[in-house]
């Protein structure tokens, strides 16, 4: 059984004149990251907002075509039920924090309350995702008067610390600078290897590269490609659907065109630097 | 699943009860002769209806008593707004400027009648800020107190509440349609802009 | 490293040293609103005064004496005289004292004057006693505890969190009008036209950040049916705090009582 998985669906928001989903079937595996690309205003926050159970609930309209999340239709889930079975964080950090709290303490335990937790299983869980998160110097604070990068790292730790098996990441880096975006994707690493299912907006390709197992390309609210990572930014002719390809598959590319393709098509940097070293070694041994 | 638009009026509540705050401040900073601190009243209880508007000024009320306690005794008034707003707009009343218009001065009138009778029962017909002045040179003047009460409390009023729907109408104008649509009195004012 | 000490505070009930700020927040506010209602039968401004310093004590005794007195002087001193004045040379009444053109000085006004200044010192000690001894996130876990929907303690702390993080955004707006070159200074009209631009944008901006909030918020299981629980808790009230309060309140419909019959 598929963990996520779309049946021809198609969504219109209301007063739109246009489906911004248009006939999307896809199924989503237990365990992997997926990268969700494709031009700005395409459809990739639709996509994540449907998967998320916002639509129609929150936003009406019409939704045609059949979601099932661990094999339940979404429009049979309860809304609380599905916060702790998916957990979503995007891109603006000041509208994450519930305003409501006084320490970031409190604040990632929010969520645990809201769902009946135990207080001790609070404690034991907020110290926890403290602790993977790197951010114990942070939770005297107030978060209502921290940085973009720091509120953003308790968005996560907020929302990890309700554990669930699913998380919805759309554009976590976009307002973040250098040192914000390497925190947020050193915490999506560790997310990967505990083994929960990402799916993850984001521009900076370089990183998607590196993290994601498969991409979907997404182009006017149709999925127009998907597969594998490295197959996908293989076909330089995404760059006319208006998606960047990462300059290390451009490399690849290029030295596919000259005659000398890698043994295998590299797409980030340790990948080239592995090959070359070893197209290096080679051509001493000649 | 259940509809979690309840959610966004949750949320939108506290924003009307800050603007009203902030509202007043940037009056006092620019110096104008208004109070334009209801300004969160009008547009909450205009988008999202008469009961979140009584909400709005309900909590208005009480973190303003905080620096300004005389206001204690004027929250039905308060309230009272909110829920005009909610009525008056659902009723398609902020659609267009005259009939903005119109709805100031409606709300200006009746908040003048209540607050003139709080006033003039709780407080000897004085008001409690520039008001009581006025009513108190009409008192001197020989003006009956329950005439000088309603007299200073309503020119006030109808003059602070027409330029407050105004600006609550600018802002309505400006929220995107998306928002709108998924408030209690948002069809009101979509179906007035298509026209 | 984390602080256990730190952590540890969430295991046991919030308390501080002070027995007065240990008493639950509504009862708090019932012994205040009780000590206020006695000046309504009582129509004599010495025993406001007495009220009045009552609650002085009481900050005293609450250990906020400080933080208590600015406040209450600032508020005081404005409202108080306020009150006196605009009855004092207003009101119309029999005894005249002093007669120039509007100004009608009269021993009842005089009097009505000082009835209503001392009962706002009373008001005013109410509301910044509350606002010195009991803390917002109290009160709200307090009224939880009396069945009020979480929904409403949100509208409360947000609202108070709101207002400042508003109340600092209007500054930078203003300033970026003012290099922009909005007038904000000028005649009355050039000062209405700058109002729009330095209020629109913040609140449209609120607007649609409430969109993505109540998403944020959704994804930390808000709308949930479980009744919810309190990572930050305070004390099951004693029977002794009980016993107190209540006696407190019979004393005060008794002397009501009394104040009423004499």
């Amino acid at each position: 059984m598929s963990y996520i998985e779309l049946k021809n669906v198609s969504y219109r928001y209301p007063l739109a004149e246009a489906d911004a989903l248009k006939n999307i079937n896809y199924a989503f595996e237990e365990g992997k990251l997926y990268g969700i690309i494709g031009e700005n205003g395409g459809g990739k926050t639709t996509f994540c907002d449907l998967i998320k159970g916002l639509i129609p609930s929150f936003y009406g309209g019409d939704l045609t075509g059949e979601v099932f999340i661990k094999g339940k239709e979404i429009r049979e889930w309860e809304s609380s039920a599905l916060a702790s079975t998916i957990g979503y964080i995007f891109q603006n950090p000041f509208t994450q924090i519930s305003g409501i709290k006084e320490t970031v303490f409190e604040e990632i335990a929010l969520g645990l309350e809201n769902l009946g937790v135990e207080r001790e299983e609070i404690i034991d869980r907020v110290i926890n995702v403290v602790k993977q998160l790197k951010i114990e110097h942070l939770v005297k604070n107030n978060p209502n008067k921290l940085s973009g990068g720091q509120r953003q790292r308790v968005a996560f730790a907020s929302i990890i610390a309700m554990e669930t098996d699913i998380l919805v990441i759309d554009e976590p880096t976009s307002q973040l600078d250098p040192k914000g975006t390497s925190d947020i994707f050193e915490i999506i690493h560790l997310l990967k290897e505990q083994g929960k299912t990402i799916l993850l907006v984001e521009h900076k390709i370089d990183l998607i590269a590196e993290y994601a197992d498969e991409v979907l390309v997404i182009k006017q609210g149709e999925l127009i490609t998907n597969g594998k990572t490295s197959d996908v930014f293989s076909d330089v002719n995404l760059l006319n659907e208006g998606v960047n390809i990462p300059q290390i598959a451009l490399l690849s590319n290029d030295m596919k065109e000259q005659g000398k393709p890698f043994d295998t098509f590299a797409i980030t940097r340790s990948q080239a630097r592995e090959q070359i070293l070893k197209k290096g070694s080679e051509k001493i041994c000649h | 699943m259940k509809n979690r638009n309840m959610g966004l009026l949750i949320f939108l509540i506290p924003i009307g009860v800050a603007v009203n705050f902030v509202g007043g401040q940037i009056a006092v900073l620019l110096k104008l002769p208004l109070f334009l601190d209801t300004i969160g009243t009008f547009t909450i209880g205009a988008i999202a209806g008469p009961f979140a508007g009584i909400l709005v000024g309900l909590l208005t009320c009480l973190s303003i008593s905080i620096t300004n306690p005389q206001s204690l005794f004027y929250v039905i008034n308060f309230m009272l707004m909110g829920l005009l707003a909610g009525y008056l707009a659902k009723k398609g009343f902020f659609t267009t400027v005259p009939k903005t218009i119109g709805a100031g001065a409606i709300m200006g009138l009746i908040v003048g009648i209540s607050g003139s009778l709080i006033s003039y029962f709780l407080f000897n017909g004085f008001g409690v800020s520039g008001t009581g002045v006025l009513g108190g040179i009409l008192m001197g003047s020989g003006v009956p107190v329950w005439a000088s009460a309603f007299i200073s409390n309503m020119s006030v009023d109808i003059i602070d509440k027409v330029p407050t729907a105004l600006v609550a109408y600018l802002i309505i104008r400006n929220i995107p349609q998306k928002t709108l649509v998924k408030l209690p009195n948002g069809n009101v004012f979509l179906n007035a802009y298509k026209k | 490293m984390m602080d256990e000490t730190f952590i540890n505070s969430y295991r046991s009930p919030q308390l501080s040293k002070n027995w007065l700020l240990n008493l639950n927040p509504l009862n708090k506010i019932n012994i205040y609103i009780a000590l206020g209602l006695i000046t309504l039968f009582f129509q004599h401004w010495q025993v406001n005064v007495v009220i009045t310093l009552v609650f002085i004590l009481l900050a005293v005794a609450a250990g906020c004496f400080k933080s208590f007195i600015g406040p209450f002087l600032k508020l005081g001193l404005v409202i108080g005289p306020f009150f006196f004045i605009v009855r004092a040379i207003f009101w119309p009444g029999e005894n005249m004292i002093f007669n120039y053109g509007i100004i009608n000085i009269t021993q009842e006004g005089i009097d009505l004057g000082i009835q209503y200044a001392t009962i706002m010192l009373v008001v005013c000690g109410i509301l910044v006693l509350c606002t010195v001894t009991i803390k917002a996130e109290d009160l709200t876990y307090s009224l939880e505890k009396i069945g009020v929907p979480h929904n409403v303690s949100f509208m409360i702390l947000s609202s108070l969190q709101l207002i400042i993080d508003l109340k600092d955004k209007t500054k930078v707006i203003m300033d970026s009008q003012r290099s922009r070159g909005i007038e904000t200074e000028g005649n009355v009209f050039v000062r209405i036209k700058a109002f729009v631009p330095v209020l629109s944008p913040l609140f449209l901006g609120a607007i649609s950040g409430a969109e993505e909030k109540t998403i944020a918020m959704d994804a930390r299981a808000f709308s949930s049916a479980n009744p919810n629980t309190h990572l930050r808790f305070l004390r099951p009230t004693p029977a002794l705090e009980k016993i107190l309060v209540i006696l407190v309140d019979i004393l005060i419909l008794g002397l009501i009582i009394l104040g009423v019959v004499l």
